[in-house]
């Protein structure tokens, strides 16, 4: 009698045979799942291979135990068909079943064939029109409730837009002071190093007096705010879609917009402004105390200095870009926290593509400014 | 049953507390092998402590508590991870992974456990799907885009698919309609069968313990005040007894299923 028999695991045996009519006869013993199995599962698979084809006569009714890990195995084994003569076990006919529906399944569905290149480049471009399109009707939106605000003044939220000065503003203060002062000093020592090589010392005030009221307050704060507000703002309305309560707003006749986008609007607009003026004071004393350092330059002159070269129009142009960043900071961290779906991934993946949107928003718009405005202030 | 029934998990004498407050005083519960145990209180009664504690994410302030043979405050971190594989856990939301795919939901266990090559996982976690009725085309959706019933299906093939002995449950019926509430409790009583499991639930729902339960557990005034099977527990003299089936017997809600859902 040709007889082959394999133990592996918790007991799961398989043996061959020749039948009464000389045909191949399969009987398989013991656990077949997977807690009796997973340790050896290659091995078992080679194994019933080894021991007979599909073609065999399979005997399962031996078997102690079997779940859908075993039933793949023995699945796999008869190439994903059904044998024509198996013997199974009523309590164990459901996994096979289940097996056959799915092969017949996967035979009639292909995988989605990747898009070509041209049009994943093309539904890069739509998104980001889109995109510009929703965050364009968000503003449409929000002036129109601002102004139906102001017709009835006891409507305007204020304690949401003293809120999010507080958040945006005063507790942004302490991060903006250290950045702007240590940016003012490196400023201070790296054109100082290249000013004395030319004998430049005195013009030292000029490039600082321009680099920070002009372009590094404002750009240190917008940075420093779309990493801080700007995520939050979109963690706390994304937050807001997954418990649902944007819909219950919704249901209650409350405008999100009103609500949520014209409050962070506001507030944006009046703190990062002073936020701005904060961070060109810390940076204007960080020059000052490196200029003493590097190049001997009293404080009294620095200031002096300052006062005397740096019109003033490019201190209120740095302001003015303030209030344009925190304005765009608030509406791209707006758009994508109500574009959030209610999963934690599209969360984490909303906050990132708020900050990164709205740090290239800024870049775009001060480069634009700096075009448009070259002749102010200079 | 005509076999002798093992304890599978032994509550003795447990104090929990939580946040100073006490929840559970002396309490103690047995679940024998191969039964379904629904555990059965009002709200804040401590049910779903109990579960958390006997699952061993609750720390008691004291008592014993084995599970599995393993005494739950010995538990070490390999140990338990070993231990984990034995318990399959249907929270009442589902607590599916919102990010993951309903495939990649029921695939975690395996993946986490190592217990299954990535090439033979594709047909392991579709004909366990299947097997609570969720199809292949199912299987891509994420959990947001799932009913209420599809959610407890995914969570009960998530917690069957390492083949566990035992099956804890936290309202399997909660927020369903009738007719998804009837569906579900057959479907836990066929999967208890073709899996063999001991099964302990926690319901707020009558007719749920009466399909299901072999014997009901009433949580009251801190400890298990009566354990009995369904027919005999609603004839026990207690006020909180009296007064939790009166009041579903009330509300006109019972939908008689009968044993096993059939």
């Amino acid at each position: 009698m040709d007889a082959r028999m394999t133990a592996n695991g918790d007991g799961a045996l398989v043996a061959g045979d020749v039948d009464a009519e000389g045909g191949r006869r399969v009987t398989v013993y013991g656990r077949w799942d997977i807690r009796a199995i997973h340790e050896h599962p290659h091995e078992l698979l080679m194994s019933l291979r080894a021991v007979g084809t599909r073609a065999a006569h399979w005997d399962l009714t031996q078997i102690r135990d079997i779940d859908a890990a075993g039933a793949t195995l023995m699945w796999q084994a008869w190439e994903r068909r059904r044998p024509e003569q198996l013997d199974l076990r009523a309590e164990d006919t459901w996994v096979f079943d289940n097996l056959a529906q799915l092969s017949r399944a996967a035979g009639d569905s292909d995988t989605a064939a990747r898009a070509p290149l041209l049009a994943r480049f093309g539904e890069v471009g739509a998104a980001i029109l889109s995109s510009a399109a929703d965050i364009l009707m968000l503003l449409g939106s929000a002036a129109i409730d601002s102004v139906a605000m102001l017709r009835s003044l006891q409507d305007i939220p204020r304690r949401e837009i003293t809120a999010t000065i507080f958040r945006s503003g005063a507790q942004a203060l302490a991060i903006s002071g250290l950045v702007g002062f240590l940016i003012g000093i490196v400023l201070c020592y790296l054109s100082g190093q290249q000013l004395r090589d030319i004998g430049a010392e005195s013009y030292v005030v000029n490039l600082v007096g321009f680099a920070v009221f002009r372009e590094l307050g404002p750009m240190l704060a917008a940075i420093l705010n779309a990493g801080r507000s700007g995520s939050a703002i979109t963690a706390q309305i994304g937050v807001m879609r997954v418990t649902e309560e944007l819909d219950a707003m919704c249901v209650l006749g409350i405008s999100p917009v009103r609500r949520l986008v014209v409050p962070k609007l506001i507030g944006q607009v009046i703190a990062l402004p002073l936020v701005v003026v904060w961070t060109d004071l810390a940076a204007i004393v960080g020059a000052l105390l490196g200029a003493k350092l590097q190049l001997g330059v009293a404080p009294v002159d620095f200031v002096h200095g300052i006062v005397r070269v740096i019109p003033l129009s490019n201190v209120l142009f740095g302001i003015g870009k303030g209030a344009l960043f925190g304005a765009t900071v608030a509406l791209i961290s707006c758009h994508f926290g109500f574009r959030i779906r209610p999963d934690s991934e599209s969360l984490a993946t909303g906050t990132t593509e708020s900050v990164v949107t709205s740090l290239t928003a800024v870049l775009i718009i001060d480069a634009a400014l700096a075009i448009a405005f070259s002749h102010v202030g200079m | 049953m005509g076999t002798v029934a093992t304890s599978v998990i032994s509550v003795a004498g447990l104090q929990t507390h939580f946040d100073g407050v006490e929840i559970h005083h002396d309490l103690n519960l047995e679940v024998r092998r191969d039964e379904t145990l629904a555990l059965i209180g009002g709200s804040g009664s401590g049910k779903s402590t109990l579960l958390k504690v006997m699952l061993g994410l609750v720390a008691p302030r004291r008592g014993m508590i084995r599970v599995l043979d393993s005494d739950m405050s010995q538990l070490s971190t390999v140990k338990r991870k070993q231990w984990a594989t034995r318990c399959g856990v249907v929270f009442q939301g589902g607590a599916l992974f919102s990010a993951l795919n309903v495939f990649d939901n029921v695939a975690v266990p395996v993946r986490e456990a190592r217990w299954w090559p990535e090439e033979f996982l594709n047909e392991l976690v579709l004909v366990t799907l299947r097997a609570t009725g969720i199809t292949p085309e199912d299987a891509r959706k994420l959990p947001a885009q799932l009913s209420g019933g599809m959610i407890k299906r995914v969570a009960l093939a998530r917690a069957l698919v390492l083949k566990p002995e035992l099956l804890f449950m936290d309202e399997p019926t909660a927020g369903l309609d009738p007719e998804q509430c009837h569906a579900v409790v057959r479907l836990i009583a066929r999967l208890k069968e073709v899996f063999k499991l001991t099964v302990v639930m926690i319901t707020h729902d009558v007719d749920t313990m009466n399909a299901l339960a072999d014997r009901v557990a009433v949580l009251a005034e801190q400890h298990i005040i009566a354990t009995a099977p369904p027919a005999e527990v609603v004839r026990i003299p207690h006020p909180f007894i009296e007064h939790f089936f009166n009041g579903a017997a009330a509300r006109g809600a019972s939908r008689g299923y009968s044993q096993h859902g059939e």
